[in-house]
């Protein structure tokens, strides 16, 4: 889900080889070169910003804080990473990648021109992935009239199926993710006390992740009469007892993403949207049956529909979304609405949401799961 | 505020007027950058979730297409002026490119310098006639900062210095980096602090500042840390130096070097002078004590870049940069420095351009600190 871009990822920020072995890496980089290979291409870049940068970290494990970085893939030999940061802060980059060859990404086109010049590709046909998505247009137009002749091919979707079914290492990173968000949470009901402002709230909860190595997290929130209009950034709202309080909850460590949707009651107890929380809790439980290998996208979110019943909530919920893909991006494929025909796998991970508002307040569900040979297994 | 806004758009509208312009569509996509202005936060007082446009005419207020749709009402609570509309994102630039077939031509866009391919594709496949490009038609008018701006960066510099005491009240040996910029994260949040540009490095010898990672605090650690908090929407900075132990002789005695070098640099920050003066002004202190090479990259940088909603002018201060210093313009002068004996060291203060010279936003003592002191 959309939530305010952070100026600078500012949590710990270092590469637990234990959890992501190097090996991980070079397995991807090999079925990634594969596919470069079969698609004709003779090289790929991949481009991401501190936005979105699931497909450069999915090859390299490093993480554009600020800006951008490309990965340059030849058909044959080692990746190149470059990355928008000094010289001096090279030797800092290497603690996060296995890749060797880091470059200072200075301006992105006579960085790419002379990339493709060096590599005697300027008649080629090179892939790009990530482009579409995050690189500036200006800065495109640039590069595209440095180098006439290069055949370029737009690859955006080509990492989709291999990064939306995640291995071993990748389900544990994401259960780490998962338990730093669900201790973090922990304490909310401590936090959320008469008196004190949502920002004093959510300042213990978000340093309780921090706290648990997060390198980033991302909070939506409603409460009292927030909760019966719309989710968002945290503000300065003085909470009451009985105000109910929605949390979205999303922790990236270690690359990987895993998220949260949970309502509670300020004061404890139950609360005036113990009925739509219900409903929400419903919808979920309905999302994680249809949650099955080889159900479509479009299935789940039919199944949030239908448990929650009342048309008009269903669709302002909608525009959340339902479910997506989840990993090294917070919203990954595949995405209702855009691959909608897409057959889950066993091994992808979805994030599944129900936000539902009505009658002057709201509830949010929320869980981030697996799907598996014989159902769902639940990581946050 | 209000009137405040109502001024920025009126500029933007003459400069719109100088450049024969009918419309202009400012396109923001909510990626939030230290070294950009926001433009949405400058002319609405809003600070996005998702891409979005500013539509502006030559005359009368506003229009802010927005997306996600789900926060409408945040927007339309906190804009001032009416037309306020949510879209998809995926629905976006349809919905620019109709409104603005109803705006006078001819038209200009900004933003393109952010605007991601596939976006662009969408948009300028909409119109005919391609809108001109408005370049930085928005950020030029963003230079000095109004009274109810500098309360907000004020604000967020008593944060800042709030994080620091935060610093030097939790940090101990065997304590990770990450738990540590945790706390003082968590003490901003407290006080109002709704983003960080927080970097922290620690170490026997710090080549640079980083990201804060795993690794644990040792005694004797030099925490160097650039603590930047941000209240609604405007950011400060706070540079600082921190030894987990006593400083040695040599550390005090080059961490007087950058003390020299900031008052240096703070007496060139005067009205009418070029922001170039005062990375000079620094660096000769500094090169004059004889690490001349050390002034450049790769060690160094800039000696301080414009700050307010994200990047401003004069923007990054360094011995070739131009701008011209004006009476509110709001910055950070930090002579920050990889000394080879004692490793990089940290020393900054958010300030204020005054007619008189700089005054500091800023409370925290400019010296070294230390454990216990």
């Amino acid at each position: 889900m959309r939530t305010l871009h952070s100026i600078l990822k500012h949590g710990g920020l270092f590469w637990d080889r234990d959890l992501l072995p190097p090996e991980t890496y070079a397995r991807r980089y090999a079925g990634i070169q594969e596919i470069l290979r079969k698609s004709g291409d003779d090289a790929w870049l991949v481009f991401g910003d501190v936005a979105r940068y699931g497909n450069l970290t999915y090859i390299t494990n490093f993480l554009p804080r600020v800006r951008s970085a490309m990965a340059y893939v030849p058909a044959e030999g080692a990746p190149v990473l470059y990355a928008s940061i000094g010289l001096r802060d090279i030797p800092a980059a290497k603690t996060l990648t296995w890749v060797d060859e880091i470059r200072v990404f200075g301006r992105v086109p006579a960085s790419v021109a002379k990339l493709i010049t060096d590599e005697g590709l300027e008649k080629a046909r090179v892939g790009l992935v990530g482009f579409e998505e995050s690189m500036p247009v200006a800065e495109w137009d640039a590069v595209a009239d440095a180098l006439p002749d290069v055949r370029w091919q737009g690859r955006s979707g080509a990492l989709d199926g291999l990064r939306a079914v995640k291995d071993a290492s990748e389900i544990s990173a994401m259960r780490a993710a998962g338990e730093v968000a669900r201790a973090a949470l922990e304490s909310a009901n401590e936090a959320l006390e008469p008196g004190v402002t949502l920002r004093q709230a959510f300042a213990r909860l978000e340093g309780a992740a921090r706290r648990r190595g997060a390198e980033d997290v991302r909070i939506l929130a409603a409460g009292g009469s927030q909760s019966g209009v719309a989710l968002r950034p945290i503000d300065d709202r003085v909470l009451e007892a009985g105000d109910t309080v929605m949390v979205h909850f999303a922790v990236e460590r270690q690359r990987y993403w895993a998220e949260l949707g949970r309502t509670f009651t300020v004061g404890g107890g139950g609360g005036a949207a113990d009925g739509l929380n219900a409903r929400a809790e419903a919808a979920i439980a309905a999302m994680e049956g249809a949650a099955k290998e080889g159900a479509r996208i479009a299935d789940i979110a039919a199944a949030a529909r239908e448990a929650i019943g009342d048309a008009a909530m269903a669709a302002r919920a909608e525009a959340y979304g339902f479910a997506h893909g989840i990993g090294l991006d917070a919203e990954e494929y595949p995405l209702v609405g855009r691959h909608d025909d897409a057959a889950l796998a066993a091994g992808a991970t979805l994030a599944l949401r129900a936000v539902l508002h009505g009658d002057g307040t709201g509830a949010i569900a929320g869980n981030t799961v697996r799907i598996g040979d014989s159902g769902i297994e639940t990581l946050a | 505020m209000k009137a405040d806004l109502q001024h920025r758009v009126a500029r933007v509208q003459d400069a719109m007027a100088e450049r024969g312009y009918g419309g202009l569509i400012i396109y923001y996509g909510a990626q939030h950058n230290m070294l950009r202005t926001d433009p949405i936060l400058l002319l609405a007082d809003f600070r996005a979730i998702g891409p979005c446009a500013l539509l502006l005419r030559r005359t009368g207020a506003p229009s802010l297409i927005l997306s996600p749709p789900w926060d409408l009402e945040r927007a339309e609570k906190k804009v001032a002026f009416e037309d306020v509309v949510a879209v998809a994102e995926d629905d976006l630039a349809g919905e620019i490119a109709r409104r603005a077939k109803d705006m006078p031509e001819p038209l200009a866009l900004t933003g393109r310098e952010i605007m991601p391919m596939g976006f662009a594709r969408d948009l300028y496949g909409a119109f005919e006639q391609p809108p001109l490009d408005g370049d930085d038609i928005v950020r030029a008018t963003a230079a000095t900062r109004t009274e109810g701006e500098l309360d907000r960066i004020t604000y967020a510099a008593g944060i800042a210095d709030a994080g620091f005491e935060t610093l030097r009240r939790v940090a101990e040996v065997g304590m990770r980096e990450y738990e540590l910029a945790a706390e003082m994260n968590s003490a901003m949040e407290a006080l109002g602090s709704e983003d960080n540009f927080g970097l922290m490095s620690a170490g026997a010898h710090n080549v640079a500042i980083r990201a804060v990672t795993d690794r644990r605090l040792e005694e004797g650690d030099v925490i160097v840390g650039e603590i930047t908090p941000c209240y609604r929407g405007y950011f400060a900075q706070l540079c600082r130096t921190y030894i987990l132990g006593e400083p040695s002789d040599l550390q005090r005695e080059k961490y007087d070097l950058l003390l020299r070098a900031q008052v240096a640099g703070l007496e060139a920050a005067k009205p009418g002078n070029p922001s170039s003066g005062i990375a000079a002004a620094v660096n000769k202190v500094i090169g004059d004590a004889g690490y001349g090479e050390y002034c450049r990259q790769p060690y160094m940088r800039t000696r301080g870049h414009g700050l307010g909603m994200g990047g401003v002018v004069p923007y990054d201060v360094t011995e070739s940069s131009s701008p011209t210093l004006e009476t509110g313009m709001t910055m950070v002068i930090h002579p920050n420095q990889y000394i080879p004996e004692t490793g990089y060291m940290m020393l900054g203060d958010t300030v204020v351009i005054e007619a008189g010279g700089p005054r500091s936003l800023t409370k925290t003592p400019r010296r070294l600190f230390w454990r216990g002191n």
